[in-house]
């Protein structure tokens, strides 16, 4: 297999923007190709993410239409959709195109345009991918099912509520420094507390915000490095792990865990001959405050019920011996939800090439996760990469 | 109340709506075969939701609730007054006029 680096990356504001749909593409791609240095190169293929443009905005065909705007025609031009996953599997076609051998140089580009169309209408757009038989029909949304997983996981494992309310919380201590986020601004335990309850037990601010934004990276081949001259700011992919869990909730053999998290990350560390231990800096999907420490347990960073006590302990703050969604999460982040995935590669990217925002700089990690989930966890991605 | 299931010859789990493929053990382990169970189970978990999609009104409750040979299905709650239940419980089932599953505590 060949090695596939990413050589530069590049992100939109997240937020309730005004710019359309293939202008936040334009731009996202715009600043991935200026920082890897490629503007003259030609790319042998683009992959797109995005999860509905067609009922967000109305555009169909969105692969082509990007290759004509960013003039790369005739590039291979391919979208890729699993739900909010998408741009860590836009991201996985894009590696096993430069891994096989196929390609030399990909641009990869996440994009969701959400805000649109009115709050009922993104609900139901959204809510296409859990299952109507057995969930859309009782009204059960992907909040409901994660206000389920988080009691379950309350009941087995003694997590209080004030507890659950440090993961936002830290969101928006980091978010306020990331002037890419869409909420800058920092929130209380009695803020998250004491806000609107969407589905007992979570509230407004255990809830990931819908947004607009793009982000994109570059990937390359060893002979593209070399070309270029270009080893100072590339991260080489270390591993790469896809797996699937059951379409609905309740046909699930765990309330407290992600079987297709277990899998895309056993994956990904075997083929990175790494070990969790391993890890310097992590961006998990925090879509929802419980995800966070879920996925944290399911990924192997410590044992189950006791992912709280890393955040407890501030090991995963910022200077922490783990840090875990350094630049805000989904949270405050935001989650325009094709664009999560790269927009996740490019924080890690540019932690490990030490261009993270003032004040959330990690020291020096060396080696990066991200875990992207699709569907209301049953669609996931991880990807392992290096400096 | 009875619900038709379909239970694996393999793993022998079964499943709620019944399907061909046992989705645990794939095709290999042959065609499901139905069985009806029976409608009471225990509950796994639940919320109450204060903001439901449209068609819905608040507060609507809604539960996991698992059945014989680990058969787990959502349900709405009869009363969605149940301010005292808990994971745990003893629940009985039912069927709405569009065929979804409901629960009631059992007395």
């Amino acid at each position: 297999m060949e090695s596939v680096n990413v050589i530069g990356a590049g992100m939109t504001p997240f937020g309730i923007l005004d710019d359309t749909l293939i202008h936040l593409s334009e731009l996202a791609a715009s600043k991935a190709l200026t920082q890897s240095m490629t503007l003259e190169l030609k790319f042998d293929h683009l992959v797109v993410s995005s999860q509905n443009p067609d009922e967000f905005v109305g555009i169909g065909h969105l692969s082509t239409l990007l290759a004509d705007r960013l003039g790369i025609v005739p590039a291979g031009a391919t979208r890729v959709e699993t739900g909010p996953s998408s741009g860590s599997s836009a991201f996985e076609v894009g590696f096993t195109m430069i891994a096989s051998g196929y390609s030399d140089l990909v641009l990869v580009i996440g994009v969701e345009k959400m805000s649109e169309v009115d709050r009922g209408t993104a609900s139901k757009i959204l809510a296409k991918m859990m299952s109507y038989e057995n969930e859309i029909r009782y009204g059960a949304t992907p909040t409901a099912l994660a206000a389920m997983v988080a009691r379950r996981y309350m009941h087995d494992y003694g997590l209080t509520r004030d507890e659950l309310s440090l993961i936002p919380v830290k969101a928006h201590r980091n978010g306020a420094k990331n002037p890419l986020a869409h909420f800058q601004k920092e929130i209380s335990i009695e803020k998250v507390n004491n806000s609107r309850i969407v589905a007992e037990p979570l509230t407004l601010f255990d809830c990931c915000p819908t947004s607009d934004g793009a982000a994109s990276i570059v990937l390359a081949s060893d002979r593209i490095l070399k070309d270029l001259k270009l080893k100072d700011q590339a991260v080489r992919v270390l591993g790469v792990g896809h797996g699937t869990d059951y379409h609905a909730v309740q046909h699930r053999l765990s309330m407290t865990s992600f079987g297709a998290t277990v899998a895309a990350a056993e994956k990904a560390f075997r083929m990175a001959k790494i070990n969790p231990g391993d890890v310097g800096i992590c961006e998990l999907h925090d879509a929802f405050s419980i995800l966070e420490l879920i996925n944290m347990e399911d990924i192997g960073l410590i044992e189950r019920g006791h992912a709280i006590d890393l955040v407890k302990e501030g090991k995963t703050e910022i200077d922490g011996d783990i840090p875990v969604n350094a630049t805000g999460g989904l949270k405050a982040r935001g989650h325009p939800t094709g664009a999560t995935g790269i927009a996740q590669i490019h924080d890690i990217y540019q932690q490990l090439v030490g261009n993270a925002p003032s004040g959330l700089q990690v020291d020096s990690p060396k080696i990066g996760l991200t875990h992207n989930i699709g569907g209301f966890g049953n669609n996931m991605c991880v990807g392992l990469f290096s400096i | 109340m009875k619900i038709t299931a379909s239970r694996c010859q393999e793993c022998e789990r079964a499943i709620v709506p019944p399907r061909e493929i046992c989705p645990y053990c794939g095709p290999k382990s042959g065609t499901m075969d139905l069985l009806e169970i029976e409608g009471e189970g225990t509950v796994a978990s639940f919320t109450t939701l204060q903001m439901p999609p449209e068609g819905f009104e608040p507060p609507l409750m809604m539960a996991l609730v698992e059945l014989e040979y680990g058969a787990v299905v959502l349900c709405l709650a009869k009363d969605n007054d149940l301010s005292t239940l808990e994971i745990g419980d003893s629940v009985i089932l039912s069927l709405d006029s569009e065929e979804r599953f409901l629960f009631n505590l059992d007395s």
